[in-house]
């Protein structure tokens, strides 16, 4: 890249001392190799999901190879859309969004490369590979054993440096929201991380499992939702070229999200050994949770009004418009489902993975693509093909709208019969066709997916012109979000809001702090007074196979 | 949108705050409503959930369990060197050991009978059946001694079996 396409006319966001500066310079090469990295190994990993689904239609399928096996499988499917695809796929969107807001570059280009290969072959490969040969960590969201989960809190550790610092020097007095939602998803992931990797394992039993529930939980609040949201809020202003509907709601649906979300965890224990107290406070949090919902999608999509023609033509901002639908969707469902009454009858049903497939495709995944494309039109050196993109939208909404629809209904119906006093495996056979109808939604997943990539690297070269062109759209874009700032002032709340930056993040961390307070130190110690009071006084040993089989059980998911 | 004007400003602030509160209402409402036992939903009886707040888990008494204890203890200070769980030693197997006094008196059925005959067993007052040395005679071995040891062995012979029938299925 040269040095002239490096350097492009830019509006200064404040606007006052100067009118006119230069787009910090972008690190173009890590955008596009993030991109790549994301697409590659998101192949892989729908490949791992359909390959696990095939198995509950055809047991027998792929033989009883170890590495083979449902377990293993299932974890590296999980894990790589976490790490290979959404990783990679949100630190692209930051190479490209973090300068435009910061109104800085990222610290350094040699750390970005460090932070890429650390990511992708100190985290994704290696994983992958130790999974599959028997190495995992058999807990939710963190199967991949301890020795890659030291190199993760490592690359957050990086990520603090290379995308927080560049705003703390930048020194705004107002932020916008997508750097509000960067900043908090890096730093509390990066807390929250190793409390739901490290400690269960040194912490036994239930009160081990209430400390990996909350990681469950921050593990699609605080680094998923954040950084799909930071998207939503980028790409919407930027593509119609209007301000965010309200800043105050921004703000309050920013807060309450930080607030609420680390509070969830417990609720998927919902009717187990953890104190009743601790599960009840996760569900009431959880209800709130899906009000802040609300509040998030409706200042989205108040911000879409007038602007249905742009939704329907620029396929980047549709993605990210479903996307935000889909977040609406999830998030009402994920509140109801995690209230007693309803938890009791779709615990442990599809239902469950129909709602996962949603927040993580529907939600994260629409507004990770919509990101890449959005940004894969404004940087230099690459091709694009909108037709394709267009194509790869519809076999997604349409594969994704089937799995989910297809889940939900099993999910119910497996539930029916559980309710029933009908032996279990009842439920298996009345349910069977619905997991083939799954696995068949698979498959123009798979194929929107694929055509999405091949649509960033066939169709006509963008030149120059074009860039410089859109170079000026990047302009515009930060135009957009002074509007969305200054839309502060509507509300005389706001003025102490933006002043009380330091004091609300204090809250913050504080928040988080007493989130693993209440929900996983507490009633681990109300829970082993519980035990001591009323466990054996001495418990039998597990006999050589029982420890045999928990090894295997671990290990095989 | 900086420059509107004062009243329209009025109006949309007080819809934000009308959206906020009810949104919040209606999350409280939610919270009120999720948080109760429910038997019902939407009319359909709910089944109990197993280790729902109020239910009383199965228990081992302390005292039991501190019978097993020194039962444990007696056995592996004693017995351990002839005697193995399941499989044949110098000494008959545990399991062979309980279905032979189960089958020896087959008409009195009953696991604390069982135990009380356990219990005068340990010490061999009879040996030398299915073709076994005959064990040393431990008269040190109190009548507490003896029935802790026969608890244990009634007890450790249970869950192996239940553990292999796990296996199994």
């Amino acid at each position: 890249m040269t040095k002239s396409a490096e350097i492009a006319s830019y509006r200064n966001e404040r606007g006052n001392t100067q009118s006119l500066g230069a787009l910090p310079s972008v690190e173009y090469g890590l955008i596009r190799a993030h991109v790549f990295a994301s697409l590659a190994t998101l192949v892989f990993s729908v490949l791992f999901g359909i390959l696990v689904a095939t198995k509950f239609t055809f047991p027998e399928f792929l033989g009883g190879h170890g590495w083979l096996t449902w377990g293993r499988l299932r974890y590296n499917h999980t894990q790589g859309i976490f790490f290979g695809w959404l990783g990679n796929a949100f630190l692209a969107f930051l190479y490209y969004a973090v300068p435009r807001l910061a109104n800085r570059p990222v610290l350094s280009r040699k750390l970005g490369w460090f932070l890429f290969c650390i990511w992708n072959f100190a985290v994704v490969l290696p994983g992958w590979v130790l999974v599959a040969a028997g190495f995992s960590q058999p807990l939710e969201w963190a199967e991949f054993p301890l020795v890659v989960d030291a190199f993760v809190v490592l690359a957050f550790i990086l990520m603090v440096f290379q995308f927080v610092l560049p705003f703390l020097k930048a020194r705004l007095s107002d932020l916008y929201v997508s750097a509000w939602y960067i900043i908090g998803g890096i730093i509390f992931t990066m807390l929250a991380y190793p409390v739901g990797n490290f400690v269960p394992e040194l912490v036994p039993g239930a009160r081990g499992a209430a400390f990996s529930g909350l990681w469950i939980h921050d593990a699609v609040g605080l680094y998923v939702t954040p950084f799909a949201l930071a998207i939503a809020y980028y790409v919407i202003p930027a593509t119609t070229r209007r301000p965010i509907f309200s800043h105050f709601l921004s703000m309050v649906g920013f807060w309450v999200l930080f607030f609420t979300y680390p509070l969830n965890g417990t609720h998927h224990y919902v009717y187990s050994a953890i104190p009743m107290a601790a599960q009840k406070g996760a569900i009431v949090a959880s209800a709130y949770l899906g009000m802040d919902v609300i509040l998030v999608v409706t200042n989205l999509l108040l911000s879409l009004r007038g602007s249905s023609g742009t939704a329907s033509k620029d396929v980047p901002l549709r993605f990210v418009w479903f996307g935000v639908v889909s977040y609406l969707l999830v998030g009402l469902q994920g509140s109801v489902q995690a209230l007693m009454p309803v938890n009791r009858v779709i615990h442990f049903t599809d239902w469950v993975i129909g709602h996962s497939h949603l927040a993580m495709i529907g939600f994260a995944s629409f507004c990770a693509l919509g990101g890449i494309a959005h940004l894969w039109q404004r940087i230099p050196g690459t091709r694009y093909n909108e037709r394709m993109t267009n194509w790869s939208f519809w076999l997604l909404a349409v594969g994704l709208t089937l799995m989910v629809t297809d889940l939900t209904i099993a999910g119910l119906v497996e539930a029916q019969v559980w309710q029933s006093s009908a032996p279990w495996i009842d439920s298996v056979r009345a349910i069977g066709s619905y997991w083939l109808v799954r696995t068949l939604s698979g498959l123009p997943i798979l194929a929107g997916f694929i055509l999405f990539w091949t649509s960033l690297v066939t169709g006509p070269k963008l030149s120059e012109a074009t860039i410089s062109e859109t170079r000026r759209v990047t302009s515009e874009d930060v135009a957009a979000f002074e509007d969305g700032s200054t839309a502060s002032h509507e509300f005389s709340l706001t003025g102490w809001l933006s002043h009380a930056h330091v004091i609300a993040f204090g809250a913050g961390v504080g928040f988080f702090a007493l989130s693993f307070l209440v929900l996983a130190i507490l009633p681990g110690k109300e829970l082993a007074d519980e035990i001591k009071r009323v466990a054996p006084v001495s418990m039998p040993t597990l006999t050589a196979s029982e420890q045999r089989g928990r090894v295997i059980y671990g290990r095989e998911g | 949108m900086a420059n509107r004007v004062g009243s329209e400003h009025h109006s949309r602030s007080r819809q934000l705050t009308l959206l906020l509160g009810s949104v919040l209402l209606l999350g409280t409402l939610l919270a009120w409503w999720g948080t109760r036992g429910h038997r019902r939903l939407f009319g359909e009886p709910l089944r109990e959930p197993v280790a729902a707040e109020d239910t009383v888990l199965p228990q081992v008494m302390p005292e039991e369990s501190a019978l097993l204890d020194r039962g444990s203890q007696i056995s592996e200070r004693q017995c351990a060197g002839c005697h193995k769980m399941a499989t044949r030693s110098s000494g008959p197997s545990y399991r062979e050991i309980v279905s032979f006094y189960r089958r020896e008196f087959p008409t009195s059925a009953g696991n604390s009978d069982l135990r009380s005959r356990l219990a005068a067993a340990v010490t061999h007052p009879r040996p030398g059946w299915g073709n076994f040395a005959p064990g040393p005679s431990e008269s040190a071995l109190s009548l507490d001694d003896r029935i802790a040891l026969a608890s244990w062995i009634l007890n450790s012979v249970d869950r192996d079996k239940n553990a292999g029938e796990g296996v199994g299925k």
